[in-house]
């Protein structure tokens, strides 16, 4: 074996394999430059140890911050069950005597307008004339097609190839990425990158520093393609995968 | 507890067990944070976002790597992403703030307080390029199999090595150069 001195730091804090270790050790039974070496290692060690461990300290207030965020987060996981549970018990409750006993006109007018048990009826109204001003749109204005691309709304910017005028396909195809961005990447790299391939940033990061990206692609070949000129970009990005829809 | 069934704990929701964990990890997650980062408020924000995450993502950890390298992972994936919004925020920041930071990190009244050997090696390692401060860091400090390394970084097994390896000769140089001024 050759001088092993880049395996030493790991021989030190004894994460090497076993086998790596046993050579290591064979190794340095007959080498005093490698024994020095790691006598030396221990010296830098102790000075590296001393000097980070002096380093600040988090305040309290992080802790506490951290231990609200994770309280809120189970308590809004069990509030649906909850909700269910006792949605029973607190009805009676709400039609109690002094509730009724004192009735309110002008909030009576108000709820009313919140409650709107008119909004279904008013939205299918909306949605048939829509449909109907884009049917009259369409053909008076050219002859009939068959592959009309969808509106441009939703992904940031939109606007290459994908026509603004609805028809047959008003779903957006889109496919979404998981990508993960190199460390030394700036935001306006990745801006910019993001507007080539016609993406944007719906999750992210995550547990793994992976980011969501939702990109333009009507089919699993468009997005792998997407995906592969991420990837081109190595200086800015470390992996990029289509995800499964 | 070893800190994977630790975490096995925290992804079955045992808010105790979280606790614990954060325990051992605050002060290490923020420490490396604060190293990318170099602002102590940014740092905290950081140190509550990654853990935060570790709660939401303990039940994701797949046992590739050692509980520690998966939270400082993600310490450092949160860390990455803060300094890349105050670039935007500050596009006209000089890379002469370095110099700066390190004297944000290091009051002279916090000097006064450590020791010499402390001193020396903070100030030998202030004196090392930020890749070279990080990979000490986790080679020496946290202790983390190379293997880890790579993953943590991304970059090869033998980038590590050499780099830990460079790393030490110029942290050694650094050591020896300030120690005369320091005795003096």
């Amino acid at each position: 074996m050759s001088h092993p001195v880049t395996l030493l730091p790991w021989y030190q804090n004894g994460t090497l394999s076993d086998a790596e270790r046993a050579e290591v050790s064979a190794h340095l039974e007959s080498c005093a430059d490698c024994r020095a070496e790691l006598e030396s290692l221990g010296d830098v060690r102790k000075q590296v140890h001393a000097a980070f461990e002096s380093d600040a300290v988090p305040s309290p207030a992080a802790r506490r911050r951290v231990m609200e965020n994770i309280a809120r987060a189970s308590s809004a996981a069990a509030e649906p069950a909850a909700a269910r549970e006792s949605a029973s018990a607190r009805a009676p409750a709400r039609a109690r005597p002094r509730d009724v006993a004192r009735p309110n006109p002008f909030g009576e007018a108000l709820r009313s307008l919140f409650a709107m048990k008119w909004a279904p009826a008013a939205a299918a109204v909306l949605i048939v004339l829509q449909a109907g001003m884009l049917t009259w749109t369409m053909r008076a204005g050219e002859p009939p097609q068959t592959a009309v691309t969808p509106p441009s709304t939703g992904l940031q910017p939109p606007s290459d190839g994908v026509a603004s005028r609805g028809g047959e396909g008003l779903r957006i195809p889109t496919a979404k990425l998981r990508v993960v961005f190199a460390g030394t990447a700036t935001e306006s790299q990745i801006r910019a990158l993001l507007a080539e391939v016609k993406g944007r940033i719906v999750d992210g990061p995550g547990a793994d520093g992976a980011y969501t990206v939702e990109v333009l692609a009507s089919d699993a070949a468009r997005a792998a393609a997407k995906a592969g000129m991420m990837r081109e970009r190595a200086d800015l990005v470390q992996s990029a995968e289509p995800l499964a829809p | 507890m070893p800190d994977h069934e630790l975490l096995a704990a925290v992804a079955a929701g045992d808010r105790s067990a979280f606790e614990r964990l954060y325990e051992r990890f605050e002060k290490r997650a923020f420490q490396y944070a604060l190293s990318i980062v170099r602002d102590r408020f940014v740092a905290e924000e950081v140190l509550v976002d990654a853990m935060t995450s570790v709660w939401h993502g303990a039940a994701r950890f797949g046992g590739q790597s050692q509980v520690s390298t998966w939270i400082l992972g993600i310490a450092r994936h949160k860390a990455l992403d803060a300094l890349r919004r105050r670039t935007k925020n500050k596009q006209d920041e000089s890379l002469d703030e370095s110099g700066e930071l390190v004297d944000e990190l290091d009051t002279p009244a916090q000097s006064a307080e450590r020791s010499s050997t402390a001193n020396l090696a903070r100030r030998a390692l202030a004196l090392l390029s930020a890749d070279h401060q990080e990979i000490v860091r986790l080679a020496f400090f946290e202790e983390l199999p190379y293997e880890d390394i790579a993953t943590l970084l991304s970059i090869p097994v033998n980038t590590v090595k050499t780099r830990v390896h460079y790393a030490k000769q110029h942290l050694k140089r650094h050591l020896a150069e300030l120690a005369p001024a320091e005795t003096a």
